[in-house]
Formats: C-alpha cells, sequence, structure tokens
C-alpha cells in the first residue's frame, strides 16, 4: 500500500517538477521520495523506476498519440531509423533509470542518518 | 561503509544525469544531451503537436495600440485583422516567430557569419566568406538608410517586438526542436537581423558574376575568341521588354570604353548561385483572357528547404487588406494580391558586383594607393566564437571600393576588392511593401516599387481595372562597355561606376500590344537598349514563355496552372534535331534501337514518365565536356578556373561552324568535327542509360531527379521524401535538384479577386506538426488551393481552424 502511496507521489510530485522546474528536477523529486523510505536497496530503485517511467511512460504515449507519432518517426529515423514505439521504450526505461537512481540516493542517505539496522 | 556506498551512489546518479543533460562532443557534429531531448516535458516530444485538435487564444500585449484578431484557416495561414499597419506587423513578427523561429535565427546566422557559434568549426570558413564579403556591414548601412523614415522604421521597430514578445513568451519546452538538438537558446530579434534577411537575399540572386574566370579566359585566349565564344547576347533571346521597343528618353552620356586589364588570378572563384535559380512572372491582359480581366502568375524559384522558403498570410487593416507570401524575418507582404492589384518578382541578371585589384602601398597592406594618393585601409576585426572550441579573430580590410574578399599571402598584389551595389546606403525597402498593402491602382504600384533596389527584381503588375505591367527595378550603375565584366584597376577612380541610370531609363512595359507581360529571368532587352550591361540571363525559359503566352487565347486560370507546370524546353528543341542529325552509327541491337527510336520521336517536355529527356541531359553534357576539353586541360595547366561558354552558344556553333577547332578533342590525334564529337558523346551517353535500363526497366525521369525538399539545417530526418516530378532546369516547371517553385501563385483580377497558390512545403517550421509539409503533395502533382480572402473576422465558417485575440 505505501509502495503505490509513494509511486503516485513520485508522478504528482514529478509532474509538478516537470511543469515549473528543470527538466532534471524528476531525479531530486524521486530522491525527496527516497528519503522517506526503509527499503532495501533494490525495492527503493524499483519505486523510482516505476515512478518516473510510467509518468514519463504515459505522458510520452499521450502525446504520440495526439502527435499520430510524426515527431517520434523523425526523431527516430535521426537516431538510425527507430520506430516511434522503440523511442517511446527508450524514453519510458530512460525516465525508469533517473528515477531509480534518484530514489535509491534517497533511500541510501536515509539510512545514513537513520542508524537502521540493515 | 555506508558513507562509501551512499557517496558512490550519490556520485553515480548525480554524474548521470549531468552526461545525459549535455552534449557528447565527438567531431564533427556533437551529439545533442540525450536527457535533455529525451525527457517528454522538456524534449523532442514537447514539439509534437496535436494534429487534430486547435484551441483559440487570447494574448495581451502592451506593444500594442489596439485590438487584433488574427483566424488560422485550414492550411495553418493566418488571417491578421488589426486597427492599423503597425499593430498589423507585431502580430506578423508574433506568429511567424511562433511558427518559424528557428528559420529566422539560422538564416540571420549564416548571412552574418555566427553560425559556427552553434554548428561548431564544420561551418567556419562560411562564416568566414561571409564576414569578409561585409554582409554585416551592408546590413548596418541599409538600417541606416531605413531610420531616416520615422513611419517604416516604426512598423520595422513593431514588427521586431512583435518577435521578441513571442521568444519572451517561450519557456525551454517551447523551443523548436533544432535549438534542443544543437542546444542553444533564442537570442532577440533585431531590426539589424531583418536588414540581414534582405541582404542574404540579395546575396544570392546578385551574385552572378564570372569577373574572376572572364579575366583569365581572356587572358589565356586572347580578345578574339572570347568575343567569339561569349557573344553578350543570343540572337534568338526574346528579351523581357519586347524587341523593337522605342526608348523614349534622352540617356545620359557613356563614358568612353577603356583597354581591360589583362591577369591570371588562380583564387577559388566563390561558389556561384545554381544556374537554374530562377522565377517566372507574368501578367495578361483581358484581352486575352476567357473573364475579360487580367490574370497575373508568379512563380519564384529559389532552393527549396523544410521550413518552407515562404510564411503566407493575409494582412487586413481599415480599408485595405492584402494577401500573399512573406520573408520569415520581414514586414509585410513579398509577393501577393489586394481586391485590386497583384504584383510578383523574378530576378534581374544584371552585373551588380565588380572587383578591383588593389595597389598595396607597402607589405604591410594596411594602405593602397588610389589615384596616386596613399590611402588607408580600415580595419574590421572579425570575432568567431567556435562553439565547443577556441575563440578564432581575423581581420578584414576595407578599402574605399569595399572589402577585400579574394586576398592570397603569396601574391598581395592579386588581392581582390568588392565593389557591391547591397553595400550602399539609401533605399528605403521597408515601404515598398507598405505602399503594395494599399496600393488601388497602377500609379501606386509605379510609386511603391520606386525604393526597391537590391536585389534588383522584375517586378509584374496587374490591377482590376485592366492595366497590366512589368518594370525591370534595382539600382544600375552606369558602365562603360564591358565594365566590371573583368577584374578593374583599383588604383584608378576613373574605373569606379560613373554614377547610376536615372529610375526612369529602366526598361519598362505597360499595356503592350501583344496583350501580356513576362519575365523568366532573361536579358531586359534587345541590344538597342542605349546602356551597357551584361549578367547572368537565362536563354530558355524567356523564349518558352513568350511563345506560348503569344499563341493562347481566352485564357482560364486553369491554362495558367498548365503553364507554370509545364515542362518543354526549348533548349532541346534546339539542340536534339542538330544533334541528331550530326549522328553517325545507327543502334545497333533492338534495346539500343529502341531508345534511339523513342529519343527521335520525343516532344521536347521534361515529363517525369519518360526516359528520353534524361538521355538527352547525358548526351548534352557529354558533348559539351568533349567540345570544351581545352577550357578543362588550360584549368589544370594553369591552376586556375575559367569561364566556360553557355550552352545556348555551343549549340549555335554546333549550328554554324561544325568543323571548328574547338569540336577537336586535343588528346587524341586525330581532328574531330562536331559530327565525331556528338556520336562519341552519344556513345558515352547510351551506355550510362542502358546501366540504369538494366537496373530498373521501368526507370524514367522521375526515378532519376530525386527530387527532394531539404531541411535548412541539412538534417536528413527533417526533409522530405523523395519526390516524383518531372520538368528541368530549361523547362518554365523548373525543378532540379533541390531547386523548383518555392511559391505558386496565380490570380484573377475579376472581381471579387480570386487567387490560387502552393508552395512545397507548410505554415509551421515545425518538423512535429503535420503542418510542416502538408503542401507538399499538391505542389508535386501541379495542384493549387484556392485562396481564402476574408472580409472580416468573422467570416470563414468551418474553414477556420481556430481563432487568436490581441489586446
Amino acid at each position: 500500500m505505501k509502495f503505490i502511496l509513494y509511486t503516485l507521489a513520485i508522478i504528482i510530485l514529478g509532474y509538478l517538477g516537470h511543469t515549473f522546474l528543470p527538466w532534471w528536477s524528476i531525479v531530486i523529486v524521486a530522491a525527496l521520495v527516497g528519503l522517506f523510505t526503509d527499503y532495501s536497496g533494490i525495492r527503493a530503485f524499483s519505486l523510482g523506476f516505476l515512478g518516473v517511467a510510467l509518468l514519463w511512460g504515459v505522458y510520452a504515449t499521450f502525446v504520440n498519440f495526439q502527435n499520430e507519432g510524426i515527431i517520434a518517426s523523425r526523431l527516430g529515423e535521426l537516431f538510425g531509423g527507430m520506430s516511434p514505439t522503440i523511442m517511446l521504450l527508450i524514453t519510458t526505461l530512460l525516465g525508469g533509470f533517473l528515477g531509480g537512481l534518484g530514489t535509491l540516493t534517497g533511500n541510501q542517505g536515509r539510512k545514513l542518518f537513520s542508524g537502521a539496522k540493515k | 561503509m555506508r558513507i562509501i556506498k551512499f557517496i558512490v551512489i550519490l556520485l553515480i546518479t548525480f554524474g548521470f544525469t549531468y552526461f545525459i543533460n549535455n552534449p557528447i562532443d565527438i567531431k564533427p557534429r556533437a551529439i545533442p544531451p540525450i536527457g535533455k531531448l529525451l525527457n517528454p516535458f522538456t524534449g523532442f516530444w514537447n514539439n509534437g503537436e496535436s494534429v487534430n485538435q486547435f484551441n483559440d487564444r487570447s494574448y495581451q500585449f502592451d506593444g500594442l495600440s489596439g485590438k487584433a484578431e488574427v483566424t488560422y484557416d485550414e492550411q495553418l495561414i493566418p488571417h491578421i485583422f488589426a486597427e492599423n499597419l503597425k499593430d498589423a506587423f507585431f502580430i506578423q513578427g508574433f506568429i511567424t516567430a511562433k511558427h518559424r523561429l528557428w528559420q529566422m535565427d539560422i538564416s540571420t546566422r549564416a548571412a552574418s557569419g555566427r553560425l559556427s557559434e552553434v554548428m561548431g568549426e564544420l561551418t567556419l570558413k562560411n562564416d568566414q566568406l561571409q564576414r569578409r564579403r561585409g554582409m554585416v556591414f551592408a546590413a548596418e548601412n541599409a538600417l541606416k538608410g531605413w531610420e531616416k523614415h520615422p513611419e517604416d522604421i516604426q512598423n520595422l521597430n513593431s514588427y521586431t517586438a512583435g518577435v521578441n514578445a513571442y521568444i519572451q513568451s517561450m519557456k525551454p519546452r517551447d523551443y523548436p526542436i533544432e535549438f534542443k538538438l544543437l542546444d542553444y537558446k533564442p537570442e532577440a530579434w533585431t531590426n539589424l537581423k531583418s536588414a540581414l534577411f534582405v541582404k542574404s537575399m540579395a546575396q544570392s540572386l546578385c551574385m552572378r558574376e564570372n569577373d574572376l574566370e572572364s579575366t583569365n579566359t581572356l587572358s589565356v585566349f586572347g580578345q578574339e575568341t572570347f568575343d567569339f565564344l561569349y557573344p553578350l547576347q543570343n540572337p534568338k533571346q526574346s528579351p523581357i521588354v519586347p524587341k523593337g521597343t522605342i526608348w523614349d528618353f534622352e540617356p545620359l552620356e557613356i563614358p568612353e570604353k577603356k583597354p581591360i586589364l589583362m591577369g591570371l588570378y588562380d583564387h577559388k572563384p566563390f561558389e556561384k548561385p545554381a544556374p537554374f535559380l530562377g522565377s517566372n512572372n507574368w501578367a495578361v491582359s483581358g484581352s486575352k483572357t476567357k473573364s475579360g480581366q487580367p490574370i497575373l502568375c508568379n512563380d519564384p524559384h529559389l532552393a527549396m528547404t523544410l521550413p518552407s522558403v515562404w510564411f503566407e498570410l493575409q494582412i487586413t487593416t481599415p480599408g485595405s487588406q492584402s494577401y500573399g507570401v512573406s520573408l520569415p524575418g520581414f514586414p509585410g507582404i513579398t509577393i501577393g494580391f489586394n481586391n485590386d492589384v497583384s504584383w510578383g518578382m523574378t530576378n534581374v541578371g544584371h552585373d551588380v558586383v565588380d572587383y578591383y585589384k588593389i595597389l598595396w602601398s607597402d607589405q604591410s597592406r594596411e594602405s593602397y594607393i588610389l589615384d596616386d594618393q596613399v590611402k588607408p585601409v580600415r580595419l574590421k576585426y572579425e570575432t568567431y566564437k567556435v562553439k565547443g572550441g577556441k575563440t578564432i579573430i581575423d581581420t578584414v580590410r576595407y578599402t574605399e571600393w569595399g572589402p577585400i574578399v579574394y586576398e592570397s599571402p603569396e601574391h598581395p598584389m592579386k588581392d581582390l576588392a568588392m565593389r557591391w551595389i547591397a553595400h550602399d546606403s539609401g533605399p528605403n525597402e521597408l515601404n515598398v511593401f507598405r505602399k503594395f498593402h494599399a496600393a488601388k491602382n497602377f500609379d501606386d504600384y509605379y510609386e511603391a516599387v520606386q525604393e526597391f533596389v537590391v536585389p534588383p527584381q522584375n517586378v509584374v503588375f496587374a490591377s482590376s481595372t485592366g492595366d497590366i505591367a512589368l518594370k525591370i527595378q534595382g539600382k544600375f550603375p552606369l558602365k562603360r562597355e564591358d565594365q566590371g565584366r573583368f577584374i578593374q584597376d583599383g588604383s584608378n577612380s576613373d574605373n569606379g561606376w560613373h554614377g547610376f541610370i536615372p529610375p526612369n531609363h529602366f526598361p519598362q512595359v505597360k499595356n503592350p500590344e501583344r496583350g501580356f507581360v513576362s519575365s523568366a529571368n532573361q536579358h531586359s532587352t534587345d541590344s538597342t537598349y542605349p546602356y551597357p550591361y551584361h549578367g547572368g540571363f537565362e536563354d530558355y525559359r524567356g523564349r518558352t514563355l513568350n511563345m506560348l503566352l503569344d499563341s493562347m487565347s481566352e485564357i482560364t486560370v486553369q491554362d495558367m496552372m498548365d503553364l507554370q507546370n509545364n515542362n518543354f524546353s526549348s533548349k532541346a528543341a534546339d539542340a536534339l534535331p542538330l544533334m541528331l542529325s550530326l549522328l553517325k552509327t545507327p543502334a545497333s541491337d533492338d534495346t539500343e534501337k529502341k531508345i534511339l527510336q523513342d529519343l527521335k520521336s520525343w516532344d521536347y517536355y521534361f515529363d517525369k514518365e519518360d526516359i528520353s529527356p534524361i538521355l538527352f541531359n547525358y548526351w548534352f553534357s557529354e558533348f559539351y565536356n568533349l567540345t570544351w576539353d581545352e577550357m578543362q586541360s588550360k584549368e589544370e595547366e594553369l591552376k586556375l578556373d575559367l569561364l566556360y561558354p553557355e550552352s545556348w552558344r555551343t549549340i549555335a556553333l554546333l549550328e554554324e561552324a561544325p568543323d571548328h577547332d574547338f569540336f577537336d578533342i586535343k588528346n587524341t590525334p586525330a581532328i574531330e568535327t562536331a559530327q565525331e564529337v556528338v556520336t562519341l558523346a552519344y556513345e558515352k551517353a547510351l551506355e550510362k542509360i542502358k546501366e540504369k535500363l538494366n537496373n530498373n526497366k521501368d526507370y524514367n525521369l522521375g526515378l532519376h531527379k530525386k527530387t527532394k525538399v531539404p531541411h535548412l539545417g541539412r538534417i536528413d530526418a527533417f526533409g522530405s521524401k523523395i519526390l516524383d516530378v518531372g520538368g528541368d532546369a530549361t523547362a518554365l516547371n523548373v525543378v532540379r535538384g533541390n531547386h523548383g517553385a518555392s511559391w505558386k501563385m496565380i490570380v484573377d483580377m475579376s472581381k471579387p479577386v480570386k487567387a490560387y497558390g502552393v508552395y512545397p512545403g507548410g505554415q509551421s517550421g515545425n518538423p512535429g506538426s503535420p503542418y510542416y509539409d502538408n503542401m507538399l503533395d499538391h505542389w508535386a502533382n501541379g495542384k493549387y488551393y484556392e485562396k481564402l480572402f476574408l472580409k472580416s473576422a468573422s467570416e470563414g465558417g468551418d474553414k477556420i481552424l481556430f481563432r487568436e485575440t490581441f489586446n
């Protein structure tokens, strides 16, 4: 249950960050949420991965749908002939990886100060 | 332990984020910052516009004096309704920037030699060339002239403010995709950039000179051969002002001819505009049309690009409404129409660029001798802030003639200064298009074009009251015979221009008996025009155009569309019968017989389904190269550039002097005549065409041409697909490489006026918009859109996509 709440927190705060702050604010958002977690490293990483992958993936899919794939095909061609679907996948994975790194960093930071046992 | 683990993870997170927020510097082009580019909120996804959802919007700006409204029609063409022209230009600036900001930025950067600031070392050479040509110097001088006219400079200020209002409203996520890929930010627009834009048009249209090659050729081959190979007038030419026109003015005194300064120059000549860069315009009077009203047509040919060369719009102010295409970076409508008149442009080929050999007074090249006096050069330091590299400074030397554009440290006495009309201050190009907007009749048109100076243009006109006219407009130096055809001695001011031809002596036609006026970049006049001139002129399209217009009557709009898309080549009609008559050794096998048979029955139309036009072009170019082999071998021997004879002259020689020594191929012991050369050329051409047919038996001109509209920044993925089109450099439907009609317009001057047009691209400059290239197929298929010319902002009904209001 908590995991879902944390995921939602990343999505909502991440979206706000993307609206008002530079794009890399998503990493800070993920790290901040990560600070609240006492998960294992892998679970913390998964949390950020899922949250940001969802946010980026769903948003990009929405844009791509409205745009009927025009910009994704052009950029895909520029990157050596990738389809819009592949472009979506890469975007989602990149977002997930960044989010995972963010939450993991926060999570490790908390462990530094909380003194909790591993 | 924990602290180390934390620090490692933190560093990885930070490092990775930093890494993907910055470009990776791999030569020659850096890889864009991946994270910035891929994140869907500020990256490239954000440039993906919704294809079918449009929202009305309203804006508020202090720069506006009244209310204004803009309605966008189905082709995303804005119709501006403003309370005055100043407001209209603000909005034109705002919406042009909204759709074309990167194009505006990159084209003015290219003009002023600032590309390498964003593109890196790749473009440095190009930048240095632009600086040496004094493009910024030219733009600054233009602006000085404009600033003397308060009303016009206020209008330009308003346009600039409109562009900047848009730039200020942007967030990084709104930046055009090219800014994101090249990782730089838009900078503020300035009046100087608008001036630069005009000068860059002048540069691409004025530089049709061969002073350097002509001087070399004259010095190598001597006067007699030169005169024989390079006559100024083509006897077959059908000039813009009809042959036999009486010049009803007393010409100024022409200075006496002077001997030509011989010399050999091994500077690499500047790249010339492609010889087929040309345009057509014409107007037919009511006596030749079905409706009884004039029809005006114009198709300017420029290097086609995406984002498109032109931005289409309607401007409405109380009492005046005009419609047409504008240049992204300059206020007003350049080619278009209003309720009463229509106007269009083609380029004038008169040589307005001359070169002067500088006599340095010493090795330092800081002073030179003019009329026995020592004059200092003005040194201009040019700074290049190369992206991802160092800052480079070099020096451009300005003489009284102009900047030193050709220089070589080994032979400083061959340094050349450029005298170019576009460096001069004075004309007020701004008021030309302001006046066209409100023009009601011939007199208004005549007054409007007066200050149109650079680049010189053939300005065609038609009115709903039945007048048609064409004026050759520009600023033309008064030259002695052959002056400026060759490099001149820069140590004597008498070699300079002796003033200018008075504007009322410019060649012009109004309501001629033949019922039409026309131009296709050919000679302005026949040889009776009292002022000597030379330059680069087209030899085939003008003849086709005049021949066809002459034969037409009861003309409809459809006839005019067909004429703009006409593929007939006068060059093929001139050359092919001659070449066929000289051809020995008929084809041997069946395939070869069939190929030759097809060629013999070819109608000289460059239609996309045919193969004969490919064979003709192969054959002619092989024949041309074999004929002028002595030019090539001399060039290699002397390591310099020569002038090659024009194709019309080569064809004329084939007819008049088939035994001439020039037809002999110099590296063979035998003495060849035109017959052998034509035959040998055919064999070579036949081999080429057979190879094409072996690979694809359905090979044709459309496949062969591989016509594409490339991206302005040469990003392949942002260019068009390959288009299946016909046409040729010598046909009215000029399509060659990426050159072609950048806008086709037909205006029927009935009441109310009806207009049709199309261009190869779309209104949006965003590769992520369906309006980036939506008109391309229509253009390729020779189809047109009927234009929506709205009386009020409430008109248009379901043809309106959305509205914007400005307060």
